[in-house]
């Protein structure tokens, strides 16, 4: 179990970001969390879907108790410390890297800025789908939802982040 | 924009993500976070303590009601009406002097 978490763990922190509104502290926490869930048996995998697929719906559900109770509980302003400390060494990082990895850097934040503006649903598929290279249906799978409120989340989440990714 | 530039979009965005994650022992070894579970239990544990105590509270107040004594004569002797009192000889002590009296009294004290 710990090898195929292993063997998961980039696209499951990329998961893990994308889940907490790219909060990385967050999302290093709730990933944490999740992977004890597994280890330590709380979460089991019953082979009704691919691991990944499984996998994605621990740490999604993982996440939405994690920032729930950051809401509720008095850990926000922790996370929000560090989310900030953070986004000053990628500024300080985007400085010194050579053009084509700053151009490229620049893009990825830019559409890291356009998803946030999606509709939930609409951000996870389309994270889903495009990101970590699943199908529409594993996608579904994962949020919990029907195929066909996948899919449809999925058409009108691209078309709104291509429209906002074509203006200047 | 179509399905290709936006999977590369991705791309970008996944490798700049991958630069920045944690290795997998990394986020295993890190100060494990208190589960919400974990957050909660302290609360649970004082929920019998604090339902005990309301139980005893309660069950003292109905062994006070059960074990109150009964009504005594006196308690339940019934109430002497004003009217039915006569006259008695000590009445004229409820008398107040006139109010011109204590005037004149007051106005002396006056410089």
């Amino acid at each position: 179990m710990r090898e195929e978490l292993a063997a998961l763990h980039e696209a499951s922190f990329g998961w893990a970001l994308a889940c907490c509104g790219r909060d990385h502290a967050l999302a290093e926490e709730s990933l944490q969390v999740a992977y004890f869930k597994v280890l330590d048996g709380r979460a089991v995998f019953r082979q009704q879907s691919t691991f990944k697929t499984w996998l994605f719906g621990v740490i999604r559900l993982t996440a939405l108790e994690q920032r729930r109770w950051n809401v509720f509980g008095k850990r926000r302003g922790d996370s929000r410390g560090e989310g900030s400390g953070d986004n000053l060494d990628e500024l300080a990082d985007t400085r010194r890297a050579p053009d084509s990895e700053a151009g490229a850097r620049e893009r990825a934040e830019q559409l890291a800025r356009a998803m946030s503006r999606l509709a939930e649903r609409q951000r996870e598929v389309l994270h889903l789908v495009f990101y970590e290279d699943l199908t529409i249906a594993e996608a579904a799978t994962v949020m919990g939802v029907s195929l066909g409120t996948a899919r449809q989340h999925y058409e009108r989440g691209k078309h709104i982040l291509a429209n906002t990714l074509e203006k200047p | 924009m179509n399905d290709d530039e936006l999977k590369k979009r991705f791309g970008e965005l996944k490798r700049h993500d991958a630069k920045r994650a944690p290795t997998f022992e990394a986020t295993l070894a890190a100060k494990r976070p208190q589960s919400i579970g974990a957050r909660v239990r302290p609360l649970l544990a004082v929920v019998p303590i604090v339902a005990a105590a309301a139980v005893f509270v309660f069950w003292c107040g109905t062994a006070n009601k059960a074990s109150a004594p009964a009504p005594t004569a006196v308690a339940r002797a019934p109430r002497v009406r004003v009217q039915a009192q006569a006259a008695m000889p000590t009445d004229f002590l409820l008398d107040t002097a006139p109010v011109a009296v204590r005037l004149d009294t007051s106005s002396e004290l006056l410089p």
